[in-house]
């Protein structure tokens, strides 16, 4: 009853604005359709279905080769495109397919081509360059400043999606350690819960450490599409900086993708990932993973002398104390292509971890028994109807309900040093002293509500329409059970999200257009120091994205979007062991603009493709971790400005050789002329913000040889770089920059040879990161593991 | 990147040279020590940001202190922790994990660190004749009354004695403690001043009591006995440091606020000055410098020598006191102010030309440098703060050079090369 209130309270709010955008939009439609009708004037069209299996298949890529006319299919498999007439050369593109060309006579009458069906290709599964444009790229030409990364090409290596996604331009991902440890996403100079990550568009906000970038493995996904800056409404969030979509596996209907690894530092993970799609449109979908990790790297630190109290010179010490194992499953079933749904799946999730602490902010403070754990529970429901009621009208509705019970556990007396010894803790204060701070055994168990729902109305080829809403329920029950049971009360975090958008694509398809509002409502309830305190506040964003083809090689792409993100519950509760809770936090406000260029050819068997983009983005009350004591804390900072360039660059010859080079350049600056509150200049006006990469890059070889001993067989060789260069810990505009504490530049490679046979049905790969065992930070101090191997064995049946 | 290296090159060939030299002295050995020959000097200060980090900044004259502005924009070396020069070392004292560390000026002249230490606790410090210093480490909550007191090498950079206390007012009450505001140490005595709090509610109350001090051997580190005079109360503030100087001729001198600014229920007793003369463990009976019966009519905060007999001191009038808040001191409110004593002669010298200022937080001891009769402070007077030169023997503040990015200059020092 309350959250109806709420809806009827946001929709008459809504109604001036959507009034408002309404009027704006039907002007634009109109110029766009004038336009549209005189640019169409002596073009004939062309329609047709593509079936797969006998079936019509959606998504499909159908082009005139050599032209920038394309299209994709409908959920029938239809398609239909508009061109000059004359002789063509009609190709037939989708992912893991073999592609077709067909040679066609376009004549004024326009033509009705036959059925084309078109054949698996499994050996495509694992390749890198797809003729024409492949699911991704398609993804890449969208109107939003977008990276898709291919996952295929990685389903062979032991990574994790973020040492995937680690090598994307724009991202940097930086851990606290090895497998399992904290770590901290970066995206164009926004981070931590600036961006958001979804699961087939599903928020995973919720659904608890476990579940979590570093645990996924690569093979449950096709693909990952990185949004950079502007986000899709549909995904329905309050992204600041940008948001990162892991796609999974949707064209095959029956496959068992199992996987084993194991590696350095007694680093095991598995994964089975299937699916079952039976005659009755009866689907089911099972994922199950496991990792496990001693993670007894060595480290380069110096210990304390106890009687001279003097740090001894520098040694390598191993790890005692940081295993981490995490297991999940995750069950979806249901129905596809039904009258009532084009699916409606059911799913149940279970997935666990712990994870035990190795060390406080730095290594110089060294812990031995300190750990946290966590247990979720989730379950789904996705259900998904085309031509609703009427032709072009489509619904999309996701929803998960969430429970997630995580414990921070510090309650040792003991002061560990690096060989392992301990002693008892001579002086302690403020309560009795665990490993990272006050002893405590924090339990905080989250429920989370989310709905995510989708309403799309194609008005016509070129024009549609779409409203979102969203709804994010947040509860956590603290309690410290150290010594004894302490309530510490049930604080929460609402938010409504309503969307509404409009596209457009026209000129042959060479025109995208999205315009787009938002309204985000954030209410809360906080409890400090036993007495609860609520807020509640609602703001307005917008934004309109266009990408155009200037000619079938150069695409220019420009958006801007005013977002806002509401905090989140570890932003503003705290962990209880390594965050401090700020529950007067205020929401962040951001101006994005982005621009973008990208360029794609082929010429006989080179494949050339470079996109760069320019990124700028004017931040309000600006969400940062800062270092509070041991400790960390988020906090508002007033204005901040953050401008950036990255560019990628690909070459492919033949399927035999891929190279991409990308590199990341980034400025982010406090543009508070006065300190907060005050008439006083801010001495720090203009200054780059700290503990904030600047400048990183990575390059990506592949060599991939057919046939070598078997017919189908396959082996690639992958060399890989990665660069950051150093940065500094606080602000770098203060200090000498000599004996600053900087966490230093870094230049790693990995290696890989990958062998497959009978048709990719048995992989093996052979591993090796950190080549040159560098010593590798990400944080001050804080050492990540040195070169480490592994080995893969992965089978693939369909 | 090349200027960085050139430098570094530099450094080296500088100190193979000093090698070379040392191992020439080597060859004709000599009992007598050798005053190190002075190239040249620089001034040493420690500055805290708003944003709590903390930089040691390097002068080369202390003209710089006086005109302009101070800002660690480009310069500086980033430390944490109370510094205090010592034996030609700057030292920072930090119980972070990423330790304190000494620093010195090279033959070049340039700051450098020369060896790093860890301290997992401190609350009071001072400084002994053989030019070492005393570290307290403590339990805040009080649930333990074993104090450490050590000692502290500025030549190895290491501690070179330690031994654990019992800090119990009485051994059959182990919730009713001592707690440290600073070290003195005369001759083969150590003072250690302290307040008394009852640590059985878990609030860490602050009780009443008269000037105390807990009298050790040195450099045993063995307890003596404990020392009181009801005349006045409990000696210095809550990590200050600033309630127990020595002067020239040897004699302790001892500061007690009695004030609610200084963080004490206010009794009965006037705040003063208390003194225990050269070679003695007691209060000498026949002096007492009652400051609020004195023309300054205030309670006495802290104090910094500034040779011979006098010392500097902040105080609060003792009406102002009454109608302000608890640990006052902490505060930028502006209801500080400022005297010169000669204590010997018991004469006052009220410090002119130096607005009202706040308090003097937790940095004392070595915030106040003396040179060429004159002391140099920085003091927050308002929305800014400052660094004043008091003329010794006027009393007359000179403003010099703002503070940029925060509030205070916790220590300043001066190291030869």
């Amino acid at each position: 009853m309350k959250e109806a209130l709420i809806l009827l309270h946001f929709n008459f709010q809504n109604q001036k604005i959507l009034m408002q955008l309404r009027r704006l939009l039907l002007l634009i439609t109109i110029f766009l359709t004038a336009l549209q009708g005189y640019s169409q004037k002596n073009k004939a069209s062309l329609n047709g279905v593509i079936l797969t299996a006998g079936k019509p298949e959606e998504g499909v890529s159908v082009s005139l080769k050599g032209t920038s006319y394309a299209t994709l299919t409908n959920d029938k498999g239809e398609y239909k495109l508009i061109a000059a007439p004359g002789n063509y050369i009609l190709m037939v593109a989708y992912a893991g397919y073999k592609t077709k060309e067909t040679a066609i006579i376009l004549n004024e009458s326009g033509k009705k081509v036959a059925d084309i069906t078109i054949e698996e290709d499994m050996a495509t599964l694992n390749e890198v360059a797809v003729t024409g444009k492949s699911k991704v790229q398609r993804v890449r030409e969208q109107a939003y400043n977008i990276t898709a990364v291919d996952l295929k090409k990685t389903y062979n290596t032991s990574a994790d999606l973020n040492q995937v996604l680690n090598k994307t331009t724009g991202v940097r991902i930086r851990e606290y350690g090895g497998l399992g440890s904290a770590f901290n996403f970066s995206l164009n100079g926004f981070s931590g819960n600036q961006v958001k990550f979804f699961l087939d568009g599903v928020p995973m906000d919720s659904y608890g450490s476990a579940l979590t970038l570093n645990n996924i493995p690569v093979n449950m996904a096709e693909r990952i599409d990185v949004y950079k800056g502007v986000v899709p409404i549909e995904l329905g969030a309050d992204a600041l900086g940008g948001a990162v979509n892991i796609v999974t596996n949707k064209n095959v209907n029956r496959y068992i993708d199992a996987s084993y690894s194991y590696g350095s530092f007694n680093t095991h993970r598995a994964a089975v990932n299937t699916r079952f799609s039976g005659r009755d449109g009866f689907i089911a979908n099972i994922n199950a993973f496991a990792n496990y990790s001693d993670n007894d790297y060595k480290v380069d630190v110096s210990v304390v002398d106890k009687t001279t109290s003097k740090f001894l010179p520098e040694q390598k010490y191993k790890h005692f104390h940081d295993a981490y194992k995490s297991g999940t499953i995750m069950a979806e079933a249901g129905f596809k292509n039904k009258s009532f749904a084009d699916y409606l799946l059911v799913g149940f999730a279970i997935a666990g971890n712990k994870k035990e602490i190795q060390q406080g902010r730095t290594m110089q403070k060294v812990v031995g028994q300190a750990f946290t754990d966590s247990e979720s529970f989730i379950t789904s429901l996705k259900y998904k109807k085309d031509n609703l009621f009427t032709k072009g009208l489509s619904l999309n509705v996701n929803s998960t309900y969430a429970l997630v019970n995580n414990r921070s556990v510090d309650t040792s007396s003991r002061v560990y040093d690096w060989t392992g010894n301990y002693v008892y803790r001579q002086f302690a204060s403020a309560g009795d002293k665990g490993e990272l701070g006050d002893k405590t055994i924090y339990v905080y168990d989250e429920a989370n509500a989310q709905l995510t729902s989708n309403l799309k109305y194609q008005l016509n080829e070129q024009h549609s329409i779409a409203l979102n809403y969203t709804y994010l329920g947040y509860k956590r029950k603290e309690t410290d059970e150290y010594l004894k049971v302490v309530e510490l009360g049930e604080p929460s975090i609402d938010k409504n999200i309503l969307g509404f958008g409009y596209n457009f694509s026209g000129f042959d398809n060479r025109l995208a257009i999205s315009a787009f509002g938002k309204m985000y409502d954030l209410s809360t309830k906080m409890i400090s120091n036993a007495i609860t305190q609520s807020a509640s506040s609602t703001n307005y964003g917008y934004g309109a994205t266009s990408a155009y083809h200037l000619s079938d090689k150069f695409q220019v792409k420009g958006s801007y979007e005013h977002a806002y993100r509401l905090p989140s519950a570890i932003e503003m509760l705290g962990d209880g062991l390594t965050v401090n809770s700020n529950i007067g936090l205020k929401p962040e406000s951001s101006d994005n603009a982005n621009f973008g260029l990208a360029f794609l050819t082929q010429q006989s068997k080179n494949h050339f493709s470079a996109e760069t983009s320019l990124i700028y983005r004017q931040a309000k009350d600006f969400i940062r971790e800062k270092q509070d004591g041991d400790k960390t804390v988020f906090e508002n900072l007033q204005n901040v400005q953050i401008t950036g360039i990255d560019g990628v660059f690909r070459y492919g010859f033949k399927d035999l050789l891929t190279f991409e080079i990308n590199g990341t350049y980034q400025k982010s600056l406090n543009k508070n002329k006065f300190k907060t509150g005050t008439t006083s200049p801010d001495a720090l006006y203009d200054a780059q913000l700290p503990n904030v990469p600047i400048f990183f890059g990575n390059a990506d070889l592949t060599f991939n040889f057919k046939n070598i001993k078997y017919k189908d067989d396959r082996l690639s060789l992958n060399v890989s770089a990665n660069y950051i260069d150093d940065f500094y810990l606080t602000w770098p505009v203060l200090g000498s920059l000599e004996t600053k504490k900087a966490i230093p530049e870094q230049f790693t490679q990995n290696a890989m040879i990958a062998y497959s046979f009978l048709n990719g049905k048995y992989n093996l790969a052979l591993e090796c990161r950190n080549i040159t065992d560098v010593k590798v930070y990400d944080y001050f101090k804080v050492q990540k593991p040195g070169r480490s191997f592994s080995v893969k064995f992965r089978y693939f049946l369909q | 990147m090349f200027v960085n290296k050139f430098a570094k090159c530099f450094a080296l060939a500088c100190l193979s040279l000093s090698i070379f030299s040392c191992s020439s002295d080597n060859d004709s050995p000599s009992t007598e020590p050798v005053e190190p020959t002075v190239n040249g000097a620089k001034y040493v200060a420690s500055y805290w940001l708003d944003d709590y980090t903390q930089y040691i900044l390097d002068f080369s004259s202390i003209d710089q202190l006086m005109t302009g502005e101070i800002s660690a924009k480009g310069v500086g070396i980033e430390q944490a922790g109370s510094c205090f020069p010592i034996d030609n070392t700057f030292f920072a004292l930090s119980t972070d994990d990423e330790g304190a560390a000494s620093f010195h000026l090279n033959t070049t002249g340039k700051l450098v660190q020369a060896g790093k230490l860890a301290f997992e606790s401190s609350y009071a410090v001072g400084y002994t004749d053989d030019k070492k210093m005393i570290n307290i480490g403590a339990t805040w909550d009080g649930s333990s009354s074993d104090y450490e007191l050590m000692i502290y090498n500025p030549v190895t950079v290491s501690i070179e004695g330690r031994k654990f206390n019992d800090f119990a007012v009485s051994a059959d009450n182990k919730k009713v403690l001592h707690w440290p505001t600073g070290v003195a140490v005369s001759g083969d005595k150590l003072f250690v001043p302290v307040y008394t709090k009852d640590v059985s509610d878990g609030t860490n109350k602050v009780l009443s009591s008269d000037a105390t001090i807990r009298v050790y051997k040195y450099p045993s580190l063995d307890y003596v006995t404990t020392i009181k005079d009801t005349r006045t109360t409990a000696i210095g503030m809550y990590y200050t440091n600033t309630g127990i100087v020595q002067t020239e001729s040897g004699d302790i001198y001892t500061f007690s606020s009695n004030a609610r600014a200084g963080g004490y229920p206010v009794t009965a007793a006037a705040s003063g000055v208390l003194r225990i003369k050269k070679g003695d463990a007691k209060f000498d009976p026949g002096y007492f410098f009652n400051l609020e019966e004195s023309s300054l009519k205030g309670k006495v905060l802290a104090a910094y020598p500034l040779g011979g007999e006098k010392v500097f001191i902040s105080y609060i009038p003792t009406d102002v006191d009454a109608v302000n808040a608890v640990y006052s001191f902490l505060n930028t409110k502006t209801i500080f102010k400022s005297a010169i004593l000669d204590l010997s002669a018991k004469t006052i010298v009220e410090v002119t030309g130096l607005p009202d200022h706040g308090g003097d937080e937790f940095f004392g001891l070595s915030s106040l440098f003396v040179e060429n009769g004159k002391a140099y402070k920085s003091f927050v007077t308002g929305n800014e703060a400052r660094v004043y030169q008091i003329d010794i023997a006027t009393g007359t503040a000179k403003a010099g050079a703002l503070i940029k990015e925060g509030l205070y200059l916790p220590s300043i020092g001066k190291l030869t090369y």
